[in-house]
Formats: C-alpha cells, structure tokens, sequence
C-alpha cells in the first residue's frame, strides 16, 4: 500500500506517513521545518502543499456506540491543512466519495483553537 | 490512533473511574446494548424477552412528560456479580457525574463530542425518538459531567443529528494523558417522553462519539 503522506524537509531529507488512516505516523514527524507535503487523498488524487510555516493533518472518525454496527469506527474525513502567518488554509476531504472542500480560516478561528495544538509540525 | 471504550457505572455514580474501576463494567459494543424501561428489574438471571420488555416499557401520560425510569446494560457476558444479564446504570437522568464513562486512551485532535442518529449510516434522525426529524425535539437528553454535577433536574442536549454532547464541557481536544493513565469524560443521558405525544413506538437509535486523531 501506498503511504498516505509524503514530507520533504528543507534539509532534503525526507519521512514517509503511514498507510492507513489507523496509524498514520504524524505524531514521529522529525521536529524539523517542512517544506512540500505530498498528500495521497482517497481516491489517488495527489494534494501538494509547501510554503507553510507549520501543518497539521488529522483523521476524524465516528465509533458506534449502541447499534447492529456497534464498535466500528467509520473514518469520515480527513484535513490537511498550512498554516502562514495567520491563516489555516486547508483541505477538508470525504473519505466516502472523495468531496473536498477548501478553507481558509483565521488561525483564531475556534475550530482551530479547539485543536490540539501540540500536533501542529 | 486513539482509542475510545464506553463503560457504566452499576454502583455509584459519584465515584470515578479511575477511583473505583470496579464499579464500572465496560460495554461489549458487539454484544451488548442498552434498555431504556420504566419497571425492568435489575439482576435478571437471562436476556430480557420482548413480552419483558414491552410489559416494563413506559406507557405515555396525557397529562405531564414521562422520563423514562431506568437504563440498564445487558451484558450479553453475565459475568459481573455472578451470572446477570441486566445491571442498572448507577444515577441516569439524576444529579449524578458518573454514569456514563468515555475513555480515551490517548490524546485526541478535536473535542470528543456524542451523537445520536437513526442508525448506523449516520444521515438522519427521523426516529420519533430523535425528533421525528425537527432536533430540539429529540427525546433523548444528554449532559456533559466531566467538569461537573448536571444539577438538579437538568434539562440537558436534545441530542440528534447536529445537536451533540461535547464531552470535555468545551474545552477543546484531549491532551496526552500521564504514563498509564487514559482520559476519562462523563455524561448522564435519559429519554424524555413529552406529555400525551400522539405516537406510541418501539424505536432504536445509534449512540456515536466522534473525535478527531493525528
């Protein structure tokens, strides 16, 4: 399988993501300045971002609770996102057909706020 | 990826779970489920049959709103305290903090938040019990305590569709917990039959927590 994310540093080194959105290895990212992310969405669409100061990447997910379906996790979408200056610019992606939306937000946004900050790289 | 388990409280609700694990059984979310019944009888010694259920079930008033008595966990394992299938969840619907436990074993990127849908696709809440698709109408009632006490008489979240529980009062994604520790958020839930509604019904609906992780 292919990895999901791609980093080149500005060093010229680079990190491959992980390959499913279970383990998608964004927590190891080497602490140093990203300069391209080349990003595989779901349906094989390459997404590049480069020229940000920071990124952030994360799954969101639905577990069932009570139900035929209960204990399943349902992957929904996936964001990828840069942030310059302050500005979020960002990609909202379905992973059940592929939708994607673009934001562009203030990084005082409350949405971005509420995240946890620590996984910004 | 973090992960969440769900576990209820059958001995007092004012206790924590990581203060007293064992007054806490954690749900089998392939094999259990919960019942919401007005006379159902703690400790039963087999799987309630649907004449059980329907005869125990809460019958609606014409003349005031009928929050429904009792949620009870049927443990498809009737492991706990011997050989029962049904354990009332300590303190639902009252002024108690620890009914409900959702532990997370790590950090997470967004706020967890509770949901309630039809089912399992997620898409709707046409349910009589979710609101017959109108979502402050929903019957089902949640509150956050994981900060605090829901008080006296609580109204709560009519939870359906985009109306939803965020579990850490508001304040954001969960950080990393300490070595060997999860983060642990609370709810109460009850059901709320308004007074002389025009549709008696037998429905199921799908409890969701969604959250983000890196």
């Amino acid at each position: 399988m292919n990895p999901i994310f791609t980093i080149v540093f500005d060093d010229n080194t680079s990190y491959v993501g992980g390959c499913d959105y279970f383990e998608m290895k964004w927590k190891d990212i080497p602490n140093k300045k990203i300069r391209t992310i080349f990003y595989t969405m779901p349906l094989g669409d390459m997404l590049v971002l480069n020229g940000y100061d920071k990124y952030y990447h994360r799954i969101e997910g639905v577990k069932i609770l009570t139900g035929k379906d209960a204990g399943k996790m349902k992957i929904i979408f996936t964001y990828i996102m840069g942030k310059i200056k302050s500005q979020v610019i960002g990609y909202k992606i379905s992973t059940i057909n592929g939708n994607i939306e673009k934001f562009n937000v203030d990084e005082k946004e409350e949405s971005i706020i509420k995240l946890n900050q620590e996984f910004w790289k | 990826m973090t992960n969440a388990k769900i576990l209820v409280n059958y001995v007092d609700s004012d206790e924590t779970y990581i203060a007293e694990p064992s007054n806490y059984i954690e749900m089998d979310l392939t094999n259990d489920y919960f019942i919401h019944s007005q006379t159902l009888a703690d400790l039963l010694t087999h799987e309630p049959t649907a004449d059980e259920l329907n005869v125990a079930a809460a019958i609606i008033s014409d003349s005031a709103a009928v929050t429904i008595a009792k949620i009870l966990l049927m443990d498809y394992s009737h492991s706990v305290l011997g050989s029962y299938y049904t354990h009332l969840i300590h303190g639902t619907g009252g002024n108690h903090r620890y009914s409900f436990c959702l532990s997370f074993d790590g950090a997470t990127a967004t706020e967890p938040q509770l949901e309630a849908w039809d089912d399992s696709d997620l898409d709707s809440y046409t349910n009589h019990v979710l609101g017959a698709g109108t979502i402050n109408n929903s019957m089902v009632k949640a509150v956050c305590t994981t900060l605090s006490l829901p008080g006296v008489g609580w109204a709560g979240t009519p939870l359906a569709g985009a109306n939803v529980l965020l579990l850490n009062g508001g304040n954001g994604a969960l950080t990393t917990p300490g070595s060997g520790l999860n983060n642990d958020l609370y709810c109460n839930l009850k059901i709320v039959i308004p007074m002389a509604y025009a549709i008696p019904k037998v429905e199921t609906f799908v409890l969701a927590v969604r959250y983000s992780w890196v």
